[in-house]
């Protein structure tokens, strides 16, 4: 069942473009993510599917009722899309269960909805607290629940963890996760973090320039990406330019597998961690160590190929340190994946 | 037929014999003798009367000068008629007018000051290429700067001295009418132009003339301290505050109602004369003694700065009395109903401190998270609602401090407050003006501490709020 549909949404601010023509389906029970980098249009999105910005064009449907769309915006207290702000967005008159309970009727506050859903978020017994008495990570949480409080068919999630440091917004994604699993909730997180939207979501969207390029799931989207631009801002990518032959490819990495069968010129894209260093005795392709980044769990090379071509390879199980100017041979690991060519232009 | 002219009762009403009916020789109606026949172009039926002043000076270009010079006087009389003197009972709008007043007597001594201290004594008088067409100046070049311009100020001394003649004539003149009207010893003014009486007002024009000299001359010892003054000697520096002190007793009396009493005129002229001969003498001897030239370089120094300050001053005043003859004129013909009512002055009030409230309600509004309504709305409560549990408790300390702040200002707001309550009503500050205007302090102290307990309660509460804000992370 969908949650929510938007089709051809439009939304212009003078002669900014933030919306043209994005098209979103979240199914029922789901976690997407509108991945994209500042300024796609992906709060404009969220803003617009909330009801707080009117639509230029297109539609917006929330379950079977149409919310916006020509001649149409229901305002955002009719819509029942809660929303989860950046920086959390508590009253700050309000006590914990005040907050919590803000969108409750009398009935449903009686019933325990409130002590039941910070047990979800982990806040058991913190109703009497106030928001300026809590730290930043448990100020989320209660943001999260009093968002889910009233069950509302979407929970829009604004980059909840931006404010937060790494450990804790690692533990408040999983946390965030089983809640809204627990409650069955359908959501839309915006965010402009890979990990974040690789690790949680079932589905991303990706946007570009006011656009939804891409929806998929999180290891379609690394492992085939839409286009070009995806390729590169989803994950690290080498994108090498080949001459197809069926179900191989002659590149400058020598004679590779494709993932499916094509023929002529075409583009591949080789995730670093594909490519495997050897010693510089052994076979493969040769290449100069150009600099090496040492990330902790990995490390990434800049490598550079006889002919002046740059590559990048991930390294996971080599501690080995790689001084500029080391000689080593590269090979590709599994099949390489052939981007599909861009529309021509019309 | 009635007119100003240069010429004679018989040829205004070309009629060889005519008779003066009413009136004196300064000022009076004349007519054509019975039986010696009918003035020129005159018709049947119609008396022909001619009101003629006498004496006066004839000449186009002279009356031209002189409307010229006098218009400045003749527009502040105007803003002195024209006020709206039943709801100036305190005398604000005609203090206005007649600080408005002695600005141009400034003006004018300011305008003589700048054609000989400044033009001739400081910018010609020094330059050999100005001196060589005018040899009559060069006597003055053999003079050392600070008695050159002690000497050039005579003239502007003796300007003054005309206006001060002229202002002495004039009252006399309206004695020559007949005997003065008996007249109450009493500041209030009678109402109508045609009050007999009315114009004997001689306690009247001898206080703002004195007053008027001691603003010419403090212009001119200011102008010319300024020129030749050492900032750092102290002498000089003493000299200058005094030249200053006597224009700020100046302005200080212009904001006094006359005395009631020809004794009070006198107790308060007679310190100012003093003040007015004894600093003009010491700055013009002080010149007349200063050897070696100062630095020549453009203008007089402090002339332009004053030129300038005073005619800002003159805009400023001029915009006030725009400002309360307006607001006057919007109570009378506008809002007649409210007019001296409690309600027009609340109307006064909220236009006058409605910045002042909405400023601390938008400060506040800043203060609070952005974004909290919308959060509100998106979980299904309404606008009422959302005004109602969210926005004005989050605001709830601007609005409190913004009503504080206008309460405090409305308690000793004055000038409005006096223009426009209704005539049964006194406010705290009304009661206190009244009684430090006539100098009965121990009266007025009941209201003044009133007014410091009643602002105390509002600012212990505000200082409360922002210790309180203080403590939250």
């Amino acid at each position: 069942m969908t949650t929510l549909t938007v089709r051809a949404a439009s939304k212009s601010y003078g002669a900014v473009h933030a919306l043209r023509a994005a098209d979103l389906t979240v199914a029922a029970g789901t976690l997407t993510a509108v991945l994209g980098p500042s300024g796609c249009g992906k709060t404009t999105l969220l803003r617009t599917i909330a009801g707080f910005e009117r639509l230029d064009g297109g539609e917006i449907r929330v379950g079977d009722r149409p919310v916006a769309g020509p001649g149409l915006h229901v305002a955002p207290h009719r819509r029942r899309v809660a929303v989860v702000a950046q920086d959390g967005a508590l009253f700050p008159h309000m006590d914990v269960a005040g907050n919590v309970g803000y969108g409750l009727d009398r009935a449903a506050r009686r019933d325990g909805r409130i002590e039941e859903v910070l047990s979800l978020v982990g806040l058991a017994g913190y109703g009497k607290r106030m928001p300026h008495q809590l730290s930043g990570g448990q100020q989320q949480r209660v943001a999260v629940a009093r968002a889910l409080a009233p069950r509302p068919p979407l929970i829009l999630l604004d980059e909840p963890f931006t404010a937060l440091d790494a450990s804790l917004r690692a533990e408040l994604r999983t946390d965030l996760r089983a809640a809204l699993r627990a409650d069955n909730a359908t959501a839309v997180l915006v965010t402009h973090d890979q990990t974040e939207a690789l690790s949680i979501a079932d589905q991303v969207a990706v946007m570009h320039d006011g656009r939804v390029r891409q929806t998929a799931s999180p290891s379609d989207l690394y492992n085939r990406p839409a286009d070009q631009w995806g390729a590169a801002f989803v994950g690290d990518a080498n994108l090498v330019d080949a001459t197809a032959h069926g179900s191989t490819a002659q590149t400058r990495l020598g004679t590779l597998p494709l993932s499916s069968s094509h023929h002529g010129d075409v583009t591949l894209l080789i995730r670093p961690e594909q490519l495997r260093l050897n010693d510089a005795d052994t076979s493969g392709v040769p290449a100069t160590v150009r600099h090496y980044l040492f990330h902790g769990h990995d490390a990434l090379l800049d490598l550079q190929l006889h002919d002046g071509t740059r590559v990048t390879a991930r390294i996971l199980d080599q501690p080995t340190h790689y001084p500029s100017g080391t000689h080593v041979r590269l090979t590709v690991r599994g099949a390489a994946y052939v981007l599909p060519r861009p529309a021509p232009s019309r | 037929m009635h007119g100003v002219s240069g010429g004679t009762a018989e040829k205004i009403l070309d009629h060889p014999i005519v008779v003066r009916v009413a009136g004196d020789r300064h000022a009076g109606f004349y007519r054509p003798r019975p039986g010696s026949g009918a003035a020129g172009g005159s018709t049947d039926g119609v008396a022909v009367e001619a009101y003629r002043w006498g004496a006066l000076t004839a000449g186009a270009a002279v009356r031209t000068a002189s409307m010229v010079l006098l218009l400045p006087f003749m527009l502040g009389n105007l803003a002195v008629w024209l006020r709206p003197t039943p709801t100036d009972r305190f005398g604000l709008l005609g203090a206005l007018c007649r600080l408005l007043a002695g600005t141009l007597t400034a003006a004018f001594v300011l305008s003589v000051i700048g054609v000989t201290l400044d033009l001739v004594g400081w910018q010609c008088v020094p330059y050999d290429r100005c001196r060589e067409g005018r040899p009559y100046l060069s006597w003055l070049d053999e003079l050392p700067m600070g008695p050159r311009l002690a000497l050039l100020s005579l003239i502007p001394l003796l300007a003054l001295r005309l206006i001060w003649g002229i202002g002495v004539r004039s009252a006399r003149a309206f004695e020559a009418f007949g005997p003065p009207a008996p007249r109450p010893e009493t500041s209030e003014l009678p109402e109508s132009l045609n009050t007999r009486g009315f114009w004997d007002d001689e306690r009247t024009t001898a206080w703002l003339r004195q007053i008027h000299v001691g603003v010419g001359a403090g212009t001119l010892d200011a102008s010319l301290l300024a020129g030749i003054a050492d900032p750092e000697a102290p002498v000089d520096r003493l000299l200058v505050v005094a030249a200053i002190g006597l224009l700020g007793f100046c302005a200080v009396l212009l904001c006094l109602p006359v005395p009631a009493t020809r004794a009070g005129v006198r107790r308060l002229l007679r310190p100012l004369r003093a003040a007015t001969v004894a600093v003009t003498v010491l700055a013009l001897g002080y010149a007349a003694l200063r050897a070696g030239d100062p630095a020549v370089v453009g203008q007089l120094p402090g002339y332009e700065g004053t030129t300038s300050g005073l005619i800002t001053g003159q805009g400023v005043l001029l915009v006030l009395l725009a400002l309360v003859t307006i607001l006057v004129f919007f109570g009378i013909h506008v809002a007649y109903p409210l007019y001296q009512t409690t309600w027009l002055l609340a109307l006064a009030y909220a236009a006058l401190f409605l910045p002042l409230a909405v400023g601390a309600v938008a400060a506040a509004a800043a203060q609070s998270p952005p974004g909290l309504e919308e959060i509100a709305r998106s979980l299904g409560r309404g606008p009422v609602t959302v005004l109602r549990t969210v926005t004005v408790p989050l605001n709830l300390p601007g609005i409190g401090a913004g009503a504080a702040l206008v309460f405090l200002t409305c308690m000793k707001e004055l000038p409005a407050t006096l223009l426009l309550r209704p005539t049964d009503t006194d406010t705290l500050a009304t009661e206190l003006w009244t009684h430090t205007s006539v100098a009965a302090y121990a009266a007025g102290a009941p209201y003044a501490g009133l007014l410091v307990l009643l602002s105390a309660g509002p600012a212990l509460i505000l200082a409360r709020r922002t210790l309180t804000a203080k403590d939250r992370p």
